[in-house]
């Protein structure tokens, strides 16, 4: 910027809300991020944590659960609700000093710039690696694993109903995470970072009250990302109201620079545009990783098939009479095929399948059986099991008819 | 957007997640069935759809909040479009009707949109449009407002039948225990599942797959419940959640613990206890 002018005072409530907002962000936020390339600092760091949350939870806090040590960092866990209870005392206590010391300044018109970077930072961050798990669906698993799919929706965890329905189309849940990498690598550019933080805030709203409303476990997280992108769109809002609002003139955004020099001042937006191109490859390649694990190849016949017919010893056996009766069939791996039956009982059977003779054998020598498909999502069995003549009737379950 | 907003915002779009439906399986259900299913199972959830619907809507009630508003509708359009196609609605064609419609309400503030969020300019002021003087303005919002009366009008009524006074114990019960005559049964013909829904009814799942449904008759000073005026039990609550019935069954002697299934238990937990996933 060309034009030297002097920043405004700032008054009390700002300073101190700013105070707090730098102290907390630096001490639960940027520390954890700037020391986790090194090994020594981050566990230094993770003993702190530990030693005060173990003593605030026997002194003040008195939760009653067990503090699980697994699950640090910011998270809904009740280690990390006595983290975030410590992290807020900890930067109000910051503040109070800083204060004190630092009574006489009348604005941190050099240090905002700093929080913001750090801000857009620590967003775009989260929104490129919750976008690209989802991008390679790999957060939600889609579609979802034969055993949540044998479930009964009552015995689920309405996380997981949340989880499995997104997970049963992935075209939708790229689509999510198409949104929120949008909304990150827009935080990358000082100039698109007010679209960005809009975007992210749109879509950290939705996550949030998906999170309330489903009891997903990332409550605490989610809200932190919430108001970050709130956060970074705040300063705007004046000028969103004059175009939105008023239809008045909107001034470009001032803002301060972060060296004098112009030069030294684009190097920090240089540095977080190539941390967002690394973080966007990155992501994606552990995403591609972490895909290559959840979906291990899946059996020629995969799919969760309700048995429509069942005769055994040439008489047609009727659903709800005989508790061995099959009810489902489940084909997840290729070499293994289970059986569910009337009662609820599981059995599975080694599968060696010869999809060009359509013979099916169980093991260890169980039966043999002869298949085919008269349509795509109709499975006919003919053979013999367990001494006994068997033929069965399978419909592919619906859920999965149209994601395979 | 105000129409399908109001319904969504007093919940009676999606069907509430009633209790029978709870012994479902996941997979046997469509795509379509899975979105109505979770959406239903949330209230609390539909109404935030619906509002921001209405949000949209009404801002283009206003000329001066046109663009905002036809903004607002166009992302939750994007979203209806994702859902139509990505979960095999039927809708497909009527949301993408109307995303391109709220685009086309966009276009005329796209340069301003451009020098505000892309360019970080200076934005002018829209050029008003040719007006078409005061009433058809004043025309458009009384008829957005009646359009929120009538379908507020319409809804209210929808959502108190759809939830009428619960019976006590409302709710789906998964049997734990079961013992017959002081043994443990196996008997596929046994309960597995007992679902309070409809006042004066029991619905039992058999543990071979049937459902039975008995009459009920709670007396709940008395700590007793009677099925097909025959079968008497005392039941007890030991817990929260948990329901402990003593009786006969068809003339035998029956105990069973029931335990209320996940979904039909309160589930909002600001602190979770991680454990409980494994």
């Amino acid at each position: 910027m060309s034009e030297r002018r002097e920043p405004p005072r700032w008054s009390l409530a700002t300073r101190i809300a700013f105070r707090f907002l730098f102290s907390y962000l630096t001490l639960y936020f940027l520390l954890p991020a700037l020391a986790s390339s090194n090994g020594f600092l981050l566990e230094r760091y993770i003993d702190f944590w530990d030693a005060v949350v173990v003593w605030a939870d026997e002194a003040v806090v008195h939760l009653p659960y067990e503090l699980a040590f697994d699950e640090r960092g910011i998270s809904s866990s009740p280690y990390g609700w006595v983290q975030f209870l410590c992290a807020v005392a900890l930067a109000c206590a910051a503040t109070a000093v800083w204060s004190v010391l630092d009574r006489r300044r009348l604005h941190y018109a050099r240090l905002y710039p700093w929080l913001r970077l750090a801000l857009r930072y620590m967003l775009a961050g989260a929104m490129i690696r919750y976008g690209a798990i989802k991008v390679i669906p790999s957060q939600m698993i889609a579609p979802p694993p034969l055993g949540a799919l044998a479930r009964r929706i009552g015995d689920l965890f309405p996380n997981h109903l949340l989880w499995w329905t997104v997970g049963a189309s992935p075209p939708f849940e790229r689509a999510t995470g198409l949104a929120e990498m949008l909304g990150g690598a827009l935080l990358l550019l000082p100039r698109t970072t007010l679209l960005g933080a809009v975007i992210s805030t749109a879509n950290l709203l939705l996550v949030f009250l998906l999170n309330m409303c489903y009891d997903v476990p990332v409550k605490l997280p989610s809200l932190h990302l919430l108001v970050m992108a709130a956060l970074l769109a705040a300063p705007d809002l004046p000028r969103l109201a004059d175009v939105f609002l008023f239809n008045r003139r909107a001034q470009p955004s001032r803002v301060q620079p972060l060296f004098q020099r112009k030069w030294f001042d684009r190097i920090p937006h240089i540095l977080l545009f190539l941390f967002g191109l690394y973080a966007i490859k990155a992501d994606l390649e552990l995403s591609v990783e972490r895909h290559k694990k959840l979906y291990p190849p899946r059996s020629p016949l995969y799919g969760l098939w309700s048995v429509e017919v069942f005769s055994r010893d040439g008489k047609d056996v009727p659903l709800f009479t005989e508790p061995d009766r099959w009810r489902l069939v489940l084909l997840q791996a290729p070499g293994s095929l289970q059986v569910e039956q009337m009662a609820g009982s599981r059995k599975g059977y080694e599968l060696h399948l010869d999809m060009r003779t359509k013979r099916m054998t169980l093991g260890p020598a169980q039966g043999t059986f002869s298949f085919h498909q008269p349509e795509k999502d109709l499975l006919v069995l003919d053979g013999l099991l367990e001494g006994h003549p068997i033929r069965a009737k399978l419909r592919k379950a619906p859920l999965i008819r149209r994601t395979t | 957007m105000i129409g399908s907003g109001i319904v969504r915002l007093i919940p009676v779009q999606m069907p509430p997640l009633r209790p029978l439906d709870l012994g479902q399986r996941l997979g046997e259900l469509t795509q379509g069935e899975l979105l109505r299913t979770l959406v239903g199972a949330s209230p609390v959830f539909q109404s935030f759809t619906g509002l921001a619907a209405l949000l949209g809507g009404v801002l283009l009630l206003v000329p001066r909040t046109t663009l905002l508003g036809s903004l607002i509708c166009a992302a939750n359009l994007a979203m209806a479009v994702t859902l139509a196609l990505g979960y095999d609605l039927p809708s497909k064609l009527s949301v993408s009707c109307l995303f391109f419609l709220s685009l086309l309400l966009v276009a005329p503030g796209l340069r301003r949109l451009v020098d505000l969020f892309l360019l970080d300019r200076a934005v002018e002021p829209a050029e008003e449009p040719p007006s078409l003087g005061r009433w058809p303005d004043r025309l458009l919002l009384l008829l957005g407002l009646g359009v929120i009366a009538w379908g507020a009008a319409g809804a209210i009524p929808r959502l108190v039948q759809r939830h009428p006074p619960k019976p006590p114990f409302y709710g789906a019960w998964a049997v734990e225990e079961l013992t017959v005559d002081g043994e443990k049964s196996a008997d596929p013909q046994q309960w597995r599942r007992a679902v309070f829904q409809d006042p004066g009814a029991l619905d039992v799942e058999l543990r071979i797959g049937s459902r039975r449904r008995y009459a009920l008759d709670q007396d709940m000073e008395r700590k007793s419940l009677t099925l097909d005026r025959r079968s008497h039990f005392t039941f007890a609550q030991p817990e929260e959640g948990v329901l402990v019935l003593d009786g006969q069954l068809d003339g035998r002697r029956t105990h069973a613990k029931l335990r209320r299934v996940l979904l039909s238990s309160p589930w909002f937990h600001w602190i979770t206890d991680f454990s409980r996933y494994e």
